[in-house]
């Protein structure tokens, strides 16, 4: 049953999270996306990183050509780390001004000795990068790269673990900011929905603001999230990938490379169940044509060739067809839950959902989307389908939300009575 | 101020606001519909009846008003709950699910004869249902409200 509930919503324009299950899956998304405020620490945890690198004395003094974000932070789809809710990875380049065939460690190691006494809980050399671990769980890995294309950006990193020969370490191209440039062409945001993806976040800060989902208060300043269907869907299915990882000691499938599947899959316009479908689909599709051939799934850069974003992962075959397998029953069941005649019961989804993202997070979004619900209907803002659906407006407590307009009947207050027997 | 509306009046509401809605007896002043209303996740097909009444007619707005009950999926009760084991509902026979849904305060001028069911009860229905997924969800009952003892309550619906 597909009613029409993209049909009303402020302004007369379209609602494009009108729908009760895209609504849900948009809590979700805010609520294991990085919060506006801590966006705005990272930014300023990246300027005082770079500042500390080529600073005077520094053994990378004036040797910072260029710092950006690189990754879920360049294309706006942070989440929170896999297996935890409040904790965020989040990864810049430091693009270095160095001689060309210098080893790979000594890259890592000259960044590592540049932030040893960087004040934060940890700073650990990795594989590719050096990892900075702040006390409230935020995490910043800065790798360091090299310019070497003609092209914008074009680059190599260092690839040296520290419990391997130097023979086998290596340079591996890049192109992380021309790869986010592609990002955002195939996905740029779109109003209505940005709009009404913004209303709900701000709605959603205010209930937090007061840890009680049911009260809300008018946030001094209202963030606003400049998103698509697209990067939403893809932050769910990073999220379900987080999940289903955890439980498994093994390497997981790359962020980069889901977020290659779903700048190719965008869709402009598209409802964000139908998008998040999508893109899991397309991603356990290309896994299936791959092991067609026996082969593994190979993502590359658009813009760079030699820029490949599963040299990591798969690592084997049964890795990816668990994996393919498991983005294939994620789809299905959202596809039920989209046809509405199974009878799947809201408290019969609750533990599906909480399969896929996590107990605390789905707990905290159903429970904000159940008061957005209650203050809608106690204040008469809800409309109707001519289903009878429910159409309820972003954010029906925090922007003062007038009646959906072209509802099929008028909300009118009235007191639900009736006896309370136990 | 309007008076009662006819039955006629009612069905030819009904069609017009809620197609989907059928009509599935109509004798004299009495109606009774089925339809489906799928106000969050769940399809709930729901029986409306009613019998309007005549003008000469002085009754209670309890005793007249209309009487919504959902025939499937069965209501899910839940024992001890602090809103009752099934919130806002009328127990109107034996068996633990013969309730139908209490939506408007009697005793206000929430609902008259006057008042159009398309308008106020479907919506109310609608209203009552997403408030039942939501409450059997996270327990809390958050369409607003409130309870009576209505054993008290002359020529409530029993």
């Amino acid at each position: 049953m597909d009613d029409n509930w993209g049909a009303f919503g402020d302004d007369d324009q379209p609602d494009p999270l009108a729908d009760p299950l895209d609504a849900l899956l948009a809590d979700v998304a805010i609520n294991v996306q990085l919060p506006p405020g801590l966006h705005k620490v990272a930014q300023d945890r990246y300027a005082a990183v770079r500042d500390h690198i080529g600073r005077r004395g520094s053994p990378l003094e004036g040797q910072v050509v260029q710092f950006y974000p690189q990754g879920s932070m360049a294309i706006d789809a942070t989440i929170s780390t896999r297996g935890t809710d409040e904790e965020y990875d989040l990864d810049v380049v430091a693009e270095l001004d160095l001689r060309r065939n210098l080893p790979a460690a000594a890259v890592l190691d000259g960044l590592l000795n540049a932030l040893e006494d960087y004040p934060v809980r940890r700073v650990t050399r990795q594989t590719r990068c050096v990892t900075l671990t702040y006390s409230d769980g935020m995490h910043i890995d800065v790798t360091p790269s090299r310019r070497v294309g003609v092209r914008e950006f074009e680059s190599v990193i260092f690839h040296a673990p520290p419990d391997e020969p130097a023979a086998r370490h290596r340079e591996v191209p890049m192109n992380a900011f021309g790869f986010a440039q592609w990002y955002r062409s195939r996905a740029p945001f779109e109003q209505s929905f940005s709009r009404s993806y913004s209303h709900r976040l701000n709605d959603a800060l205010s209930a937090r603001l007061t840890d009680e989902p049911i009260v809300h208060e008018v946030l001094p300043q209202a963030p606003v999230e400049l998103k698509s269907a697209t990067t939403v869907a893809l932050q769910l299915v990073k999220r379900f990938r987080n999940i289903w990882s955890a439980e498994r000691e093994e390497r997981y499938p790359p962020s980069v490379m889901l977020s290659c599947h779903a700048g190719q899959a965008a869709m402009r316009g598209a409802r964000l169940s139908d998008m998040l479908i999508r893109e899991a689909r397309w991603t356990a599709r290309a896994i299936r044509e791959a092991a067609a051939s026996r082969g593994m799934l190979d993502v590359r850069n658009p813009v760079m060739r030699d820029d490949c974003f599963t040299d990591r992962w798969p690592e084997n075959q049964r890795q990816q067809m668990d994996f393919a397998a498991a983005l294939e029953d994620f789809a299905n069941g959202l596809e039920l839950l989209k046809q509405r005649k199974f009878g799947v019961q809201f408290e019969d989804m609750q533990p599906w959902l909480k399969r896929y993202f996590g107990d605390r997070v789905v707990g905290r979004s159903v429970k904000l989307f159940v008061a957005r619900n209650g203050t809608a209907m106690r204040s008469s803002s809800q409309g109707y389908t001519r289903r009878g659906g429910l159409v309820i407006p972003a954010a029906p407590a925090v922007i003062g939300a007038r009646p959906a307009s072209a509802s099929v009947v008028a909300a009118r207050p009235h007191t639900n009575m009736g006896d309370r027997r136990r | 101020m309007r008076g009662p509306l006819t039955i006629v009046e009612q069905i030819e509401a009904m069609a017009a606001t809620w197609p989907s809605f059928r009509l599935v007896y109509h004798q004299a002043e009495q109606a009774i519909w089925h339809g489906e209303l799928c106000p969050l996740f769940q399809p709930f097909m729901v029986e409306v009846r009613y019998r309007a009444p005549l003008v000469v007619e002085a009754l209670n707005v309890r005793s007249i008003q209309p009487q919504v009950s959902v025939l499937s999926p069965q209501l899910r009760p839940r024992r001890h709950d602090a809103e009752g084991k099934l919130p806002h509902v009328y127990y109107v026979g034996d068996g633990p699910l013969d309730v139908i849904l209490c939506m408007f305060d009697p005793d206000s001028n929430e609902w008259s004869t006057s008042s159009s069911l398309a308008e106020t009860t479907i919506p109310w229905a609608a209203n009552w249902l997403a408030s039942y997924e939501g409450w059997r969800t996270t327990g809390e009952w958050t369409g607003g409200g409130r309870h009576l003892d209505v054993t008290q309550l002359e020529g409530a619906p029993r």
